[in-house]
């Protein structure tokens, strides 16, 4: 006779009770923070603005007028001219390409890469994890801006030399992270209780360790996106990577530099994009992290 | 009743930096199928790797493990596959036991889905047998394990166990984490299926009352050997290892006008590391003689289906031999 | 008031969660003479660390905060006392043991200077005569006092124990709080502990609540005992009153699901379904889902803990004279 006598209720379809999916979970928990709101629309504003850069903008990204150079913010120029006569807003939004560029596919790059090195560390140990995390320390050792600097300066400027700097730059914090967590949940009791239920590395891998190391990897991605178009910024601001006369943040904060008495406009406004984008990437990180995490739930 | 479970000289080893360490060391014990093995034992006794060595969770060292007539000491890797289905193993801690993103569910389901053990179809049906069985309700189905509480998930890590219908399961420590009437409730539930499965236990604890209620054998471990082994009530009895008299007086019995004469202890745990030719206990132990400190003894039978491991046992129990303090 | 060393009248601590409050102590009494050691029993969530902390005022808050009732320590009201005379008060009147042992101690600082630190915070003394006093201490609890300079990862968890005892104890408080001190010792080294405490208790004539849920442990150590459930205090009593002469029937559930070592149970008798939730209490007795006695009466009222012999107090319908007025 078993303890609770609860006749199975065949009557009860269990396909129909719903599940929530870790989809629906996050933005369950995203939802109730509005921080992350803010973040999240903060995003989603630059996505808008990049996919309808042609409609938002009301001029050409290199359309000069020399006669109306360093106007000042008004109605026909909101955030003014620069030295060139070109409509730093209209720049800031076609700008905003080059951030999302950098931005994703240098998170991307480097999460790829950094996963691989730090599953294969954490996974098998011993002399692989030895050896990658050498390797891993060694990148480490050098400062992510002076590495991009050192890769640009090697293979030259453009877009695409600029990306593979900050990826670089970015595969230890994802090697570390991924192997961190894939240590600790090794370790836990169920990975035990898996392999005693017969399930195969294989299996173990994919159905109980990757799937509870995604939130962890899930916020570095987001705040590594936001310190791949700082750094881009930086390398564009020091001359390196993105130069004039593009459209990028960056170049145009360095451009814009000599004329910070004269004509505060032209530096101030993208150094504002650039700061904002990156507080909402920031916020919307850290509320991806809190939603992410099970234990909070309770 | 046939032997399901036969274990010989059973050691595991692990080498550290500081030397090698002993964490079981000659297990030697028979096991009956429908019955239930009680281990006890305190931390660092060696009973949880003694049972992940048993379900090849760990490989042993050294020894011979022969299940249901055959010697698995050393299984390939099918035979290893075909011994999950037989033997399953219930977890201590409910929180760290179940992956925290599988519904219950999906965590019940797994082995069977690993296994194949029937179609996706008839699937859910046999989960929602299983955890009925168990008595969790069927509305949890797609529930995740951090909505509910102890109990409830380890009546999760019960039904896993029980879902390739194995013959022996060993449990490690399954009530411990739990509270008291939670932990009744569990345990009344172990032995229903035990009589309605014939399902063969081995249950690790270090609460003895606990193993004394659920268990037919006992066998109290310390510092990785077994130093004895008889049955549930003969232990309770008549101990015979000066260890186990210890252990037995230090339980705090539920009874204000039983204030039992404690044996106390001297000292601490000594180091299962490079322990040496002695008797693990001697450093503790109140009776300990000058050959304690040179030989290890040997389990022998001292009473029929009563095993001890103690040079002076027979002298301990007749009086001969009295305590050193 | 008179003999009672400590006594809390109708205390109430909520929990603020998102929008849901938790009630984890309703409305709890209880009175403690000098001398004497309270064990306090419940399970998981049943209030007995929340009524600790309160008596020491240190509810964390938010999300905790006490909505109601007083706790009188030597006279005044503890929740009253102003934050200086609460710093005064902890450690030096009333002392707290605990749980875990691993995470009590500050891994970076030797254990002697541990035990000094509370002897230097609450008497006017120079390093050295602290110094003195912590290595008493250590030799009192059973720990050679030239270990005063190791540090807490050199100790095992036993030892460790005692060290947490020694800073408790230190300053010879009139009070003792200890939090499960045993919970997550081996059996064989909480034999020696409680041996301890006994000792330590009758030398320092130390007031004691042990909170536990071990009914062996109150046994061996205890003068009265106060059962919980759903943070209030559903029976109460000596020793012999609880343990030969239970009535709630929460407390004879409770010593009906402990396997006993003395007899052969075939089957536990445990008490069926689960601790309520805390954000929902039920109307009426907050026992009446799980009670095998539950009338309709019980889940619409709620009893209060009524003295039915002298010392012996349950908080049940089955016992109340007040039920018979009211009907």
């Amino acid at each position: 006779m078993t303890v609770t006598p609860t006749a199975i209720d065949t009557s009860i379809d269990v396909s129909s009770i719903k599940k929530e999916t870790l989809l629906q979970q996050t933005w369950n928990g995203l939802k109730k923070n509005r921080l992350a709101m803010v973040g999240l629309f903060l995003i989603i504003l630059l996505l808008f603005v990049t996919i309808f850069a042609d409609f938002i903008a009301p001029y050409g990204v290199d359309d000069q007028d020399l006669t109306r150079a360093y106007t000042a913010p008004c109605k026909e120029f909101i955030f003014g001219t620069d030295d060139f006569g070109r409509d730093i807003f209209s720049r800031i939004v076609y700008g905003s390409r080059y951030s999302l560029m950098i931005g994703a596919v240098a998170a991307t790059l480097s999460a790829v890469i950094g996963m691989l090195i730090g599953s294969l560390a954490g996974f098998y140990g011993g002399k692989t994890d030895n050896i990658l995390m050498r390797f891993i320390d060694i990148m480490l050792a050098i400062p992510s801006t002076l590495l991009g600097i050192s890769i640009v300066a090697a293979l030259g400027n453009g877009i695409r030399n600029v990306i593979i700097a900050v990826a670089i730059g970015a595969v230890p914090a994802y090697a570390r992270i991924v192997r961190a967590s894939i240590l600790s949940v090794k370790e836990q009791e169920y990975i035990e209780a898996a392999r005693s239920i017969g399930a195969s590395d294989f299996r173990i891998i994919m159905h109980h360790i990757l799937p509870n190391c995604l939130a962890p990897i899930i916020v570095q991605i987001t705040m590594s996106v936001a310190k791949a178009i700082l750094e881009a910024s930086a390398l564009s601001f020091i001359g390196l990577g993105v130069q004039p006369p593009s459209a990028e943040w960056g170049a145009m904060l360095s451009a814009g530099r000599a004329y910070i008495r004269k004509a505060w406009w032209i530096v101030t406004f993208p150094g504002l994009a650039i700061a904002t984008l990156i507080f909402g990437l920031n916020l919307f990180g850290d509320g991806l992290r809190d939603a992410l995490d099970p234990k909070l739930k309770t | 009743m046939s032997t399901l479970l036969e274990v010989k000289g059973l050691k595991k080893y692990f080498s550290t930096p500081k030397g090698m360490l002993h964490a079981v060391d000659d297990i030697n014990f028979t096991l009956e199928q429908g019955k239930t093995l009680g281990i006890v034992g305190e931390s660092g006794c060696g009973k949880s790797t003694m049972g992940r060595v048993i379900l090849h969770l760990l490989s042993p060292t050294d020894g011979q493990i022969v299940f249901d007539g055959k010697d698995v000491s050393k299984p390939d890797r099918q035979m290893l596959k075909d011994l999950r289905k037989e033997m399953q193993m219930i977890f201590q801690d409910p929180y760290s036991s179940i992956n925290p993103r599988m519904t219950v569910s999906e965590i019940i389901g797994e082995p069977m889905r690993i296994f194949k053990t029937c179609s996706n179809a008839d699937l859910d049906r046999e989960v929602v047998k299983l955890m009925d069985t168990v008595g969790l309700a069927t509305r949890l189905y797609n529930t995740y394990p951090h909505e509910l509480d102890g109990g409830r998930r380890q009546r999760i890590g019960i039904a896993r166990a029980l879902a390739l219908n194995p013959k022996f399961i060993v449990c490690d420590e399954p009530v411990s984490a739990l509270d008291v009437s939670i932990q009744a409730q569990i345990l009344n539930l172990m032995q229903d299926l035990q009589a309605e499965r014939k399902l063969t236990y081995i249950f690790i604890t270090h609460d003895l009352s606990v193993v004394k209620h659920i268990s037919d054998d006992i066998g109290v471990m310390y510092l990785g050997q077994m130093v004895e082994k008889c049955s549930s009530k003969e232990l309770f009895q008549r101990q015979l290892h000066p260890y186990t008299k210890a252990l037995l007086s230090a339980i705090p019995r539920p009874k204000p006008h039983q204030k039992t004469q404690r044996i106390l202890l001297r000292g601490e745990i000594s180091s299962p590391i490079d322990p040496g030719d002695r008797c693990r206990f001697c450093t503790r132990c109140i009776y300990a003689q000058e050959k304690c400190f040179k030989e290890s003894p040997k389990m022998e039978e001292a009473l029929p289906g009563h095993f001890v491991t103690c040079h002076y046992h027979r002298q301990i129990a007749d009086g001969t031999l009295t305590s050193q303090d | 008031m008179d003999e009672n060393i400590l006594s809390i009248r109708d205390l109430s601590v909520h929990f603020i969660k998102d929008k849901s409050v938790v009630k984890a102590v309703n409305h709890l009494s209880l009175d403690l003479k000098a001398g004497e050691t309270l064990g306090l029993v419940g399970e998981t969530g049943a209030g007995k660390t929340t009524t600790a902390l309160s008596i020491m005022n240190l509810v964390p808050n938010p999300p905790g905060k006490i909505v109601g009732g007083e706790i009188i320590f030597e006279g005044t009201d503890v929740l009253k006392r102003s934050k200086l005379e609460l710093r005064k008060m902890r450690g030096r009147e009333v002392s707290m043991i605990f749980q875990d042992p691993m995470t009590s101690l500050n891994p970076v600082m030797t254990v002697g200077d541990q035990i000094a630190e509370v002897v230097r915070l609450h008497n006017q003394c120079s390093k050295a005569d602290a110094a003195v006093q912590a290595q008493k201490m250590l030799e009192l609890v059973g720990i050679n006092a030239e270990r005063y300079g190791d540090y807490p990862h050199q100790f095992s968890g036993g030892m460790k124990q005692r060290v947490v005892i020694a800073i408790a104890l230190a300053c010879s408080p009139k009070l003792l709080i200890a939090d499960e001190p045993t919970t997550a010792l081996d059996v064989t080294i909480q034999a020696q502990v409680l041996e301890l405490m006994n000792d330590l208790k009758t030398k320092f004539n130390t007031s004691m609540i042990l909170i536990t849920h071990d009914l062996g442990v109150v046994a061996q150590v205890c003068d009265k005992v106060a059962i919980m459930y759903a943070g209030e205090i559903v029976e109460t009593g000596d020793l012999d009153a609880i343990y030969d002469n239970a009535k709630h029937p929460y407390t004879i559930g409770l010593f009906g699901s402990i396997p006993d070592l003395d007899n052969d149970t075939e089957r536990l008798s445990p008490i069926a379904g689960l601790m309520p939730d805390p954000t929902a209490l039920p109307d009426g007795c907050s026992f009446s889902p799980r009670c095998p006695h539950c009338t309709q009466y019980c889940k619409d009222h709620d009893p209060a803990l009524e003295e039915i012999d002298p010392g012996h107090s349950v908080k049940c319908w089955l016992y109340s004279q007040q039920r018979e007025v009211e009907e």
